[in-house]
């Protein structure tokens, strides 16, 4: 083959830049730290890294969800451990009042007690969470409950039995919310009637209905509470399983998108020597003719 | 016998075919780096041969050469190497341009740079959740508003850079046309200077190497095969069409044809110019099918994206207990946004599937699963697209490096023939040199001879 002079200087110079680029490459890889900078470095693997970058956006919610519903349901668990430990106080109120010791004065005196613990209980049945009412189903901007003095006293519920769902995971719901009717509902006309009754003397009634109406109020109370606390349960254990997917997608995106610095700085290596060697070999080639030799 | 000055006249001759061989090793070495230029060579011819008249010719040896002369200039051309490397160059330049526009595409869409629509994708159906969580909390609403901002802002960036894209392969494509009737006219130019040359029975070389340079710098544009005729000219066509014929010229106009993109068509019939590869068609082909393509997938993203929450959301209600609004105003990525009056008013924004509900967010939590529920989701429908584009335009940059590799490697063997080497010119120098001297001292001998002749001859005695 006749080769020419700019045959030479073409192909020394194409095969620099040829060696350059690839220089150039491996140097953008191991400054950016990322091996995918556009779609068609490698679009199954950009495909992938997308689809992890979804799936670590949508699982850093659903764990901001989590911690938000835990608040929630942890503001309604101590809010019902309160009304049930008040509940539990009434009941030996109720007791200590039906005893045939106590003279009309001293019931009296636990009728007001009892009172006092019923305006509480309407409070923490008003309980809220930076303004939300826990108890008011979904009419969480106003009062759950009104107490109307009377006589005859009673308690409004201002709410609804609507739900608070909240997606934990694709497609996974919780309900978070604790409508206060039947919760709190039994616990007010128990204690209005006990303090009733204590007020009237009505002994017998204090001893049996009375009675009776607080302990089904307190297992109502306690019921729901074990149902939060098990709510509260299974938000913890998806918060852990989630945690876990995070971590684990997270990898495999880095796996994915990320350089791998062991193979890069190899290959960076050897191609910043053969860009090096191809300088040494294009300064030889370049430079002789036969206008050096002749005289 | 010869005649006196006969060797006078030979030597003149071989003088004056060896300074012409000198003169055309000047031109290569001073062309040596002139593109498109082919090394010339001078054919060196014995003239015509004497038989010595002589009253007996037997007396005599014949014939007697009559020294050298030169009978032609030719340039060192394979033309079939030439046809081969237009034919590749289009292909390659097809795919340089094609790969240049997907390149832009890949630019606009920014991805995976955790800053392109899939991020604000993520960022939006998070917003909608953290309403969710707290319907009546309005910093939550004002941070939904500004994300589905974001988004939509990014859909019309989006867009508008596609179209951009779009609109820009419309403006290259005039002004290939324009740059094809202007290298035509200057073909047809230099068919005429050609014809004129070689009618005198010369050869054009330099104009021929200026035509083959124009006839590359069209394959780059456009594929057209050319035909030479017998007095020189060539004749070119493009996809059948004849564009130049000798010395006249069927220029391309582009006019504005359906969809408001240019039409390339020829001016004496007007019918579409057939262009199947060169810059010209990858140009056609991004403007007509890839950009347009991505463009509409961006649409319709939105479009359906802005539908399904539009039609979730103005079945809910607002924090002030209104209902039956659209969350987004617009069709499509070009004209989405959020509705000014729930910019104005991030309360007015239908979480609740109630009135008169602050705790009900159920309408926000149905749009937030969308995310999920409709079909195609819509960032795994956005993420096909960014694979599409990614595959579309890792092929055409595969193309266009097997396609550069071919025309490198064609390049070389034209270069092999036309290519002007240093070393061969410097042999060339010499040998012309020497031979020149030669000559020269061969003219000295001669006029020695017939000094001995006239001067000295005859003076015996004297």
């Amino acid at each position: 083959m006749r080769v020419t002079s700019p045959m030479v200087s073409d192909t020394v110079l194409r095969n620099l830049q040829n060696n350059l680029a690839a220089l150039e490459r491996l140097q953008n890889q191991l400054t950016s730290g990322k091996r995918l900078n556009r779609p068609s470095d490698d679009p199954p693997a950009v495909e992938t890294a997308l689809n992890y970058h979804a799936t670590i956006a949508a699982g850093e919610q659903y764990l901001r969800n989590m911690d938000s519903a835990t608040a929630w349901l942890q503001a309604t668990d101590s809010t019902l451990g309160s009304a049930t430990d008040a509940l539990q106080r009434v009941r030996e109120l109720a007791v200590q009042g039906g005893n045939d010791t106590l003279d009309a004065g001293q019931r009296t005196d636990i009728a007001a007690e009892v009172d006092q613990l019923l305006q509480q209980m309407v409070q923490w049945g008003n309980a809220s969470l930076k303004g939300q009412r826990l108890f008011a189903g979904l009419r969480t901007d106003a009062d759950a409950f009104t107490l109307n003095p009377g006589p005859p006293t009673t308690v409004t519920y201002n709410g609804d039995n609507g739900q608070m769902l909240r997606e934990i995971d694709v497609g996974t719901t919780m309900a978070i919310n604790t409508p206060g009717n039947a919760t709190f509902g039994p616990a007010f006309s128990a204690l209005i009637s006990l303090r009733d009754d204590l007020r009237a003397n009505n002994t017998a009634a204090v001893r049996t209905t009375d009675l009776s109406n607080l302990d089904a109020a307190l297992d109502t109370m306690l019921t729901t509470r074990a149902n939060v606390g098990a709510k509260v349960n299974r938000l913890e254990a998806a918060q852990d399983r989630q945690q876990q997917l995070q971590a684990r997608i997270t990898e495999l995106l880095s796996k994915t998108e990320d350089t791998d610095y062991t193979a890069a700085i190899s290959d960076f290596t050897q191609q910043d020597t053969v860009y090096k060697a191809s300088l040494q070999a294009a300064a030889k080639a370049l430079q002789p003719s036969l206008m050096d030799y002749l005289k | 016998m010869s005649g006196a000055f006969f060797g006078l006249d030979l030597a003149l001759r071989a003088l004056h075919a060896q300074q012409l061989g000198l003169d055309v090793t000047n031109h290569n070495v001073a062309n040596a780096n002139t593109p498109g230029f082919s090394r010339q060579e001078v054919a060196l011819e014995t003239t015509d041969p004497y038989t010595l008249p002589g009253m007996n010719r037997a007396q005599m040896a014949g014939q007697v050469g009559t020294g050298v002369v030169a009978a032609g200039i030719q340039r060192a051309r394979d033309v079939f190497a030439d046809v081969q490397y237009r034919g590749e160059v289009s292909g390659q330049k097809q795919a340089q341009a094609q790969s240049d526009a997907l390149d832009e595409v890949e630019a606009v869409l920014n991805e995976p740079s955790g800053t392109g629509i899939s991020d604000l994708f993520n960022k939006f159906f998070g917003a909608w959740q953290d309403v969710v969580n707290d319907p009546s909390d309005v910093a939550a609403r004002a941070t939904l508003v500004e994300q589905a901002s974001a988004l939509s802002a990014g859909f019309n960036r989006t867009a508008q850079q596609l179209t951009t894209i779009q609109s820009n392969l419309n403006d290259r494509v005039k002004l290939d046309a324009d740059q094809i009737n202007q290298i035509s006219n200057q073909i047809a130019a230099l068919n005429r200077q050609i014809v004129q040359v070689e009618a005198l029975g010369q050869r054009a070389n330099d104009f021929r190497d200026r035509r083959d340079q124009l006839l590359d710098q069209l394959s780059q544009l456009v594929p057209v095969v050319s035909t030479e005729q017998a007095s020189g000219a060539i004749n070119v066509t493009l996809g059948g069409h004849a564009l130049i014929t000798g010395q006249s010229v069927d220029a391309l106009t582009t006019p504005t044809g359906p969809g408001g993109m240019y039409e390339v068509r020829f001016t004496s019939d007007n019918t579409l110019a057939n262009i199947t590869s060169g810059e010209m068609a990858g140009l056609i082909s991004a403007r007509d099918t890839n950009v347009p393509g991505y463009l509409s997938q961006v649409n319709t993203i939105a479009t359906n994206l802005l539908n399904a929450v539009n039609g979730l959301h103005a079945a809910g209600y607002g924090l002030d207990g209104g209902t039956g609004r659209a969350f987004f105003t617009g069709t499509d990525a070009s004209n989405m946004a959020v509705n000014a009056a729930i910019v104005a008013d991030p309360r007015l924004v239908a979480a609740a599937s109630a009135p008169n509900q602050a705790g009900n967010s159920t309408t926000a939590l149905a749009i937030a699963q969308l995310r999920q529920t409709m079909t195609p989701p819509p960032e795994s429908a956005y993420t096909s697209l960014i694979a599409r584009l990614g595959v579309d335009a890792q092929s055409a940059k595969g193309v266009l490096a097997n396609q550069t590799v071919l025309v490198d490697l064609l390049d070389r063997r034209r270069q092999t023939v036309s290519g002007v080497s240093l070393d061969e010119e410097s042999v060339q120098v010499i040998r012309y040199q020497r031979a020149y001297e030669a000559a020269a001292r061969l003219i000295t001998a001669n006029d020695e001879l017939l000094d001995k002749l006239i001067n000295n001859t005859g003076v015996v005695g004297r």
